[in-house]
């Protein structure tokens, strides 16, 4: 495992992505909110480039006491999407949203100055 | 894995050669498949992969996940003859070298600093202040007075003619707004339409464009929308 140079960090705006491949791996790396993350694009459904699709915020069921639906609300956590069938991801953490035991492999990311750097 | 190996293929048996080897422990995993075992995510990942990147060499061939599908091309570049045992040392003394300072760009080039390759840049989605202007105002007041109107009855309220050419404006706005980057929901919330009106409408506007549904699918998995 060695830190990869993969851009500049005034490179990046607030919702960009790269998506690179380092050796055998492809990896996509986000800009949300100020920080980057860095997740495998092998989506652990059936390998799709799971950074590729739509980043839109979760959406949420809120219930009354009852258990009756208020409706579906976003929320302001982030996830993205796998364009091939749609398994959804949780920005901050790489978990699938709705069985969390499913998590793509993240990837360290090291921030040198101005200079973002992979672990790969 | 002996015994199945032996079981499975007569001719890979009879040769001690080399490339027999790599034939061998190829065979071992597509047996499995053939009799009915789960198909593993990391073996769709490779299927997925072949597709995508091609068949890889013979000595690359190899059914781990990722990271090891990493370590095993490496492991069949340098040693695809020797057994495991061999190939366990091999890759230890790698990975010793590696540690004392990548190597001296190697001349098998597994010990090389993998490159960085930059495949595809995405921005993220231009947003864009709105601006009321004097259209919007009309076109507010004139939903209000055909909701009252429709809310009243009156279904009859636009003729086919003016329904057609409302929706028509709306779809070239919208789309013409979406491939711009400025994007916004269709819609202000989830209960102003029925899920039926939805369905109703979207197969209509497929339909008079002559899409089909399959068609639509495919162009939403590549452009991401
Ligand atoms: S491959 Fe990603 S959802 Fe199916």
């Amino acid at each position: 495992m060695a830190e990869q140079f993969v851009g500049k960090a005034s490179e990046f705006k607030d919702g960009d992505r790269q998506i690179v491949r380092i050796g055998e791996q492809e990896i996509g790396i986000f800009k949300h909110e100020g920080e980057f993350y860095a997740y495998s694009n092998f989506c652990l459904h059936q390998g799709g480039p799971a950074c590729e699709g739509l980043t839109i915020a979760r959406v949420e069921e809120r219930l009354r006491p009852d258990k009756t639906s208020m409706g579906l609300h976003f929320t302001n956590d982030m996830n993205f999407v796998c364009p091939w069938h749609g398994y959804e991801y949780d920005m901050k953490t790489g978990e699938h949203v709705s069985n969390r035991k499913l998590k793509l492999r993240k990837y360290e990311i090291v921030q040198k100055g101005n200079d973002v750097y992979v672990v790969a | 894995m002996s015994s199945p190996k032996s079981a499975k293929s007569p001719k890979a048996t009879t040769s001690a050669k080399a490339g027999k080897a790599v034939v061998k422990s190829a065979a071992a995993p597509r047996s499995k498949a053939a009799d009915g075992e789960v198909f593993a995510g990391e073996d769709k990942v490779n299927f997925v992969k072949a597709i995508w990147e091609g068949v890889p060499s013979k000595e690359a061939k190899t059914s781990g996940g990722s990271k090891s599908r990493v370590e095993e091309t490496k492991k069949g570049k340098s040693g695809k003859d020797k057994p495991k045992a061999d190939k366990a040392k091999a890759d230890k003394a790698k990975a010793d070298k590696a540690k004392v300072g990548k190597a001296k760009s190697g001349k098998s080039g597994s010990d090389a600093a993998p490159k960085v390759e930059i495949l595809r840049k995405m921005s993220a989605p231009v947003r864009v202040e709105a601006r009321q202007t004097p259209e919007s105002d009309a076109a507010l007041a004139l939903v209000a007075t055909l909701e009252a109107k429709f809310d009243a009855g009156e279904l009859d309220v636009l003729t086919p003619e003016a329904t057609q050419a409302l929706v028509g404006v709306i779809c070239r706005i919208y789309g013409a707004n979406q491939e711009s980057g400025n994007k916004y929901s269709l819609l202000s919330g989830r209960a102003a339409i029925s899920g039926t009106d939805a369905m109703i409408t979207c197969s209509a506007l497929l339909k008079a464009v002559d899409l089909q549904v399959f068609e639509l699918g495919m162009w939403q998995s590549w452009s991401g929308i």
